[in-house]
């Protein structure tokens, strides 16, 4: 099971858990499936069928550009962070 | 708008002439009149030095002379610092120190630098800052270009040893 | 100042056993730009030319009610004026720029105002005449009727309940919950690790302080320009100063809602970007202007539409709270509200993930909020949102330190984060350099050396930034003397040409100087995100590098054509194909030769969106000398540290340190946005926005550490940002040594050194 870091101000869908355990292949699946044990919680990460832009997610701590489709391991560590602005 | 005045003066060693207007700026002609545009407008109002060329040997901002002033003139711009296919000396050590990022300032600093050089090839540190104040840069930090200016002196210094002992 | 320190060092990995990198050729672009030739954005000239100007709100906040161009229009030379009436009206859309996202509606609105102008200087509307003095003598003729509104320039005073709204659709998103109202806080970000309250109450020493900072702008020596030519079969092409050609396409795409494919951008030589240049101003306006006339259009911005009408960085105000159990951090607490500028979406992310972010702390919490406010939109500005954090926290720790009588060198040391330590946003760190900067600076002679002389400090203080990887292409073409084209689409700002063309050079096993780069348009190469996040040499230096092995590749097929032998008995390594059985063997450059006569020349190509880019980290060590009458604070030595992964080029990674830290400097000692009662900045010229020339500052030494990155074939990390992000704090820090004086305000400018010592003189008496 890939263990899902809830951020703080997500914590209100799941009750107050800060850490839950969910199965998918993928990011879509994996939040698929916590939106079907805490319901809206894909209407707050996901516009228009896309990550949404302010968000980015790291899995197993590297933060990935395959944005829904990137690749779930089976004990993968999922945090959601805000996407970041660089220059140079 | 004014008549168009007809100014004669020398650029780069060349004669050059060129009709202009009254309220505009050498900085505006020898870009847009001459194609020289090698000097850069960063400013406009003599802040920057990017717009830095040598009038009668001394550094000025171009885009603070108007063009009429410079009838009977000698310009050196950035255009004219190589001669006869080979870099002069500060842009060989420029090149060599990486005293350049961006490059839109190198220009102005390398236009500057050699009517210091021209005057002392071997300023200290302190006088090679002092000169270049007027010559703004926001990527370099400018110690590698104080250093290329402190390598082109010694280069020019040794050119002059070998001249004179020929 | 006549002495020279160090100068520079570089702290080797001693595997590392490259033939060009580490190594420091002249630059592929340099005789172009020491001679004038360069071909930046205003160097552009096409046949018909017209050009433009843009007028700008006077006010910092107001309705529009009417714009009347009709006199304009007829004034002589003029040929078309604009306004945002003629932008298709966009639904809030959102377009990923891979740089973060962007709100469309805003960005169209920021180019040319749609119904209010929410800062002093906010584009209005926009001319194109037959020369620049036309069209600014046809802004004068355009009448504009506007209904001031009060306007709040300062963070704190946007936050409040009565506070004058900047938009009626803007709500506070707290990870994708939107408040009931309007608000100017477009955003509140809350992350949160172990037990804080609990962990406080155990402390021995708690430090609570709060920090102010003034907008600061990026200040490139090159303003904004753009050339737009919108021909006849409906393609528009724009040459521009940007740092991401690509971005700048889409963006001016979507605006204009035209197909991608029907945009060419030609990303011109650039002068400075530092994050400022991402964001489109003007390549939308002129490809309207061009539209309209049928001629290519130009505009290039004034000085004061640069300070007054892009992006600065944000103002801030931070409360840093840090709890200590003997020498160890225990618990921590920020509290940040930053700037967003007119707009939303400014840099609170990233200030919230930096500013704990060097330190192992089991409890931290953080709470963060994006604020609307009548300042221009703020833009990214190198390490965007890190200077700010680590302006407050790295001045917390210096005064711990101070309190315990602990080096402020071992104090970072024992609480470092290091491969594994956890950010307060959650994720782990892998292998990182920061212990090893600290290690180096204790180690340097500026650390151990007597520092003597009345008002005089040593101060020191670490930076982090993230670095980004995204995606590049490279092309790669091989000629018949061996030497190779090399396309590649990231605008060089810095020397990149190079740093990427000797990646492609190593995997070659050729020299440097046989590639021969090219920075290409938006159709010469495949798609590439900006040059900006410290990406450049890691991500399009990957590209290039694998574009080298499809290149090799294809070679030793075409060898074992030669050879009449199957390809996997051909080998290559150091520049030679050799024959796996046989005594054959050709150079890279024979083998080139042979190219033509046996099947034609041979393109190798590679398209990259690495993970991996890790994490760069840096420690400053400055002195300074505060005058007492004056205020004036003289930076007398600097030495910035920084973990570079592999110096590719050392120069350049020498450069990209000692640019950032001269940049710091000038954040921390003069730089600001001077805003009178009205919301106008009363010093938009570099005259009175005062930058650092070469007078103000010393030689800036530098030591580059090199701990490999695991995730880059030549252990490549980013550098360009890290080093802006620990001067403001190191100098205040030095400021403290010198005076006994904590200064908590940026930035730390005379006056303001003067009134810090007049009451602490005061308070002694």
């Amino acid at each position: 099971m890939a263990t899902v870091h809830v951020p703080p101000q997500m914590r209100d869908l799941t009750a107050g858990a800060a850490e839950v355990e969910i199965d998918g292949r993928n990011l879509r699946a994996v939040i698929a499936a916590l939106d079907a044990r805490f319901p809206g919680f894909q209407a707050r990460v996901v516009v228009a069928g896309r990550l949404s832009p302010g968000i980015a997610v790291s899995i197993d701590h590297v933060v990935t550009s395959l944005g829904l489709i990137a690749r779930v391991g089976e004990t993968s560590v999922i945090h959601f962070v805000p996407a970041i602005a660089g220059g140079t | 708008m004014a008549k168009k005045r007809h100014v004669t003066t020398t650029i780069n060693g060349e004669a050059a002439e060129f009709l202009c207007e009254p309220r505009q700026s050498l900085l505006e002609v020898l870009r847009d009149t001459l194609g020289l545009t090698g000097s850069k407008e960063g400013c406009n109002n003599g802040n920057c030095g990017a717009c830095t060329v040598l009038l009668d040997g001394v550094p000025v901002d171009s885009c603070l002379v108007l063009a009429v002033e410079v009838e009977g003139a000698q310009i050196i711009t950035v255009e004219g610092l190589a001669s006869e296919g080979h870099l002069h000396p500060l842009q060989q050590c420029f090149l060599e120190g990486a005293a350049l990022q961006c490059g839109i300032c190198t220009p102005g600093f390398l236009v500057t630098a050699k009517a210091l050089l021209d005057h002392d090839p071997a300023p200290s540190e302190r006088q090679i800052r002092f000169e270049l104040a007027g010559n703004i840069c926001r990527c370099t930090g400018y110690d590698k270009i104080v250093r290329a200016v402190q390598a082109a002196g010694r280069k020019l210094q040794e050119h002059q040893r070998e001249q004179q002992r020929t | 100042m006549d002495r020279d320190f160090n100068h520079s060092q570089v702290i080797k990995d001693p595997a590392d056993r490259y033939q060009v990198l580490g190594t420091r050729p002249v630059r592929h672009d340099g005789v172009d730009k020491v001679t004038g030739r360069a071909v930046y954005g205003n160097d552009v000239k096409l046949p018909g030319l017209l050009h433009g100007r843009i007028l700008r709100s006077p006010h910092a906040h107001a309705r529009i009610k009417s714009i009347d161009t009709r006199a304009a229009e007829k004034h002589p030379g003029v040929f078309a004026v604009i306004t945002s009436a003629d932008f298709p009206d966009l639904r809030t859309k959102t377009a990923h720029l891979g740089e973060g996202a962007v709100d469309l509606a805003h960005l169209a609105a920021n180019c040319l105002a749609r119904e209010k102008v929410l800062y002093r200087g906010h584009a209005v509307a926009a001319v194109a005449a037959r020369s620049v003095h036309d069209a600014e003598a046809a802004l004068a003729k355009i009448r504009v009727e506007y209904e001031r509104l009060p306007a709040v320039t300062w963070v704190l005073d946007a936050m409040a309940d009565d506070a004058p709204l900047l938009h009626y659709n803007v709500f506070t998103d707290e990870m994708g919950r939107k408040s009931a109202k309007p608000s100017n806080i477009s955003q509140h970000l809350h992350f949160e690790h172990g037990d804080v309250d609990k962990a406080f109450a155990g402390c021995d020493i708690v430090v609570e302080r709060e920090f102010r900072t003034a907008s600061v702008h990026q200040g490139y020596i090159e303003p904004h320009v753009s050339t737009a030519l919108w021909n006849q079969d409906g393609h528009l092409k724009i040459w521009t100063s940007t740092q991401g050609a690509f971005t700048a396409r889409q963006q001016t795409a979507e605006l204009l809602e035209i197909p991608v494919s029907q945009v060419t951008v030609v990303p011109c030589e650039i002068g400075g970007g530092f994050g400022g240049k991402i964001a489109v101003y003007l390549e939308p306006v002129v490809a309207l202007l061009s539209r309209k006339t049928g001629r290519p259009v130009k505009i290039h911005m004034t000085r004061a539409e640069v300070f007054e009408g892009t992006g600065p960085t944000p103002g801030s105000f931070l409360r840093v709270k840090v709890g200590m159990k003997k020498r160890k951090m225990h618990a921590a607490e920020a509290w940040l509200a930053y700037d967003a500028g007119a707009f939303p979406g400014g840099m609170i992310g990233p200030g919230c993930m930096c500013v704990f972010s060097c330190y192992d702390i089991p409890h931290a919490r953080v709470d963060g909020y994006d604020v609307c406010l009548n300042k221009p939109k703020t833009q990214a500005y190198r390490a965007p949102g890190a200077t700010h954090a680590a302006f407050a926290m790295e001045s917390v720790v210096d005064e711990i330190a101070e309190r315990l009588g602990v080096d402020p060198i071992d104090l970072r040391l024992e609480n470092a984060a290091k491969e594994g330590t956890r950010r307060v946003d959650g994720p782990v760190y892998p292998r990182i350099g920061l212990v090893e900067t600290l290690e180096a600076a204790k180690k340097h002679d500026h650390w151990r050396s007597r520092l003597e002389g009345p008002n005089r400090g040593r101060g020191v203080a670490s930076g982090f930034w993230f670095n980004i990887g995204l995606k590049s292409s490279a092309t790669v073409h091989l000629n018949p003397d061996g030497k190779v084209s090399l396309l590649e689409g990231s605008t060089d700002i810095g020397g990149t040409r190079t740093s990427v063309a000797m990646q492609l050079a190593e995997t070659l096993g050729i020299a440097a100087a046989d590639v021969h780069p090219q920075v290409a348009d938006t159709d010469g190469v495949g798609y590439t995100d900006v040059t900006g996040g410290s990406r450049v040499t890691f991500a399009t230096g990957l590209a290039a590098h694998e574009a080298g092995k499809d290149l090799i590749r294809q070679l030793c097929e075409r060898a074992a054509l030669i050879w009449e032998c199957a390809p996997d008995l051909v080998r290559f390594a150091a520049g030679v194909f050799t024959h796996a059985k046989e005594k054959k063997s050709l150079t890279f450059r024979e083998l080139a030769a042979e190219l033509h006569e046996t099947g034609g020349t041979i393109t190798a190509r590679a398209t990259v969106d690495p993970q991996g880019a890790t994490n760069g980290f840096g420690t400053h060590i400055v002195d300074v000398e505060v005058d007492p009458e004056t205020g004036k604070v003289t930076v007398l030595r600097y030495t910035a540290i920084q973990d570079a992964g592999k110096a590719v080029h050392p120069s350049y990674v020498e450069g990209q340190m000692q640019g950032g830290a001269v940049q710091g400097i000038g954040w921390a000692l003069n730089e600001e946005y001077i805003f009178d009662g009205e919301g106008r900045m009363t010093n938009p010229t570099m005259l009175d926005y005062r930058m650092p020339t070469a007078l103000d500052v010393p030689m800036i030494d530098t030591v580059i550490v090199e701990v490999p990155n695991p995730s880059h074939p030549f252990g490549v990390r980013g550098v360009g940002e890290t080093p802006i992000v620990a001067p403001p704090a190191a100098i205040a820090n030095a400021i403290h040594a010198a005076t006994g004086v904590r200064l908590r305000e940026l930035p730390m400018s005379p006056p303001r050194v003067w009134a810090a010592l007049e009451a602490a003189l005061r308070r002694e008496e």
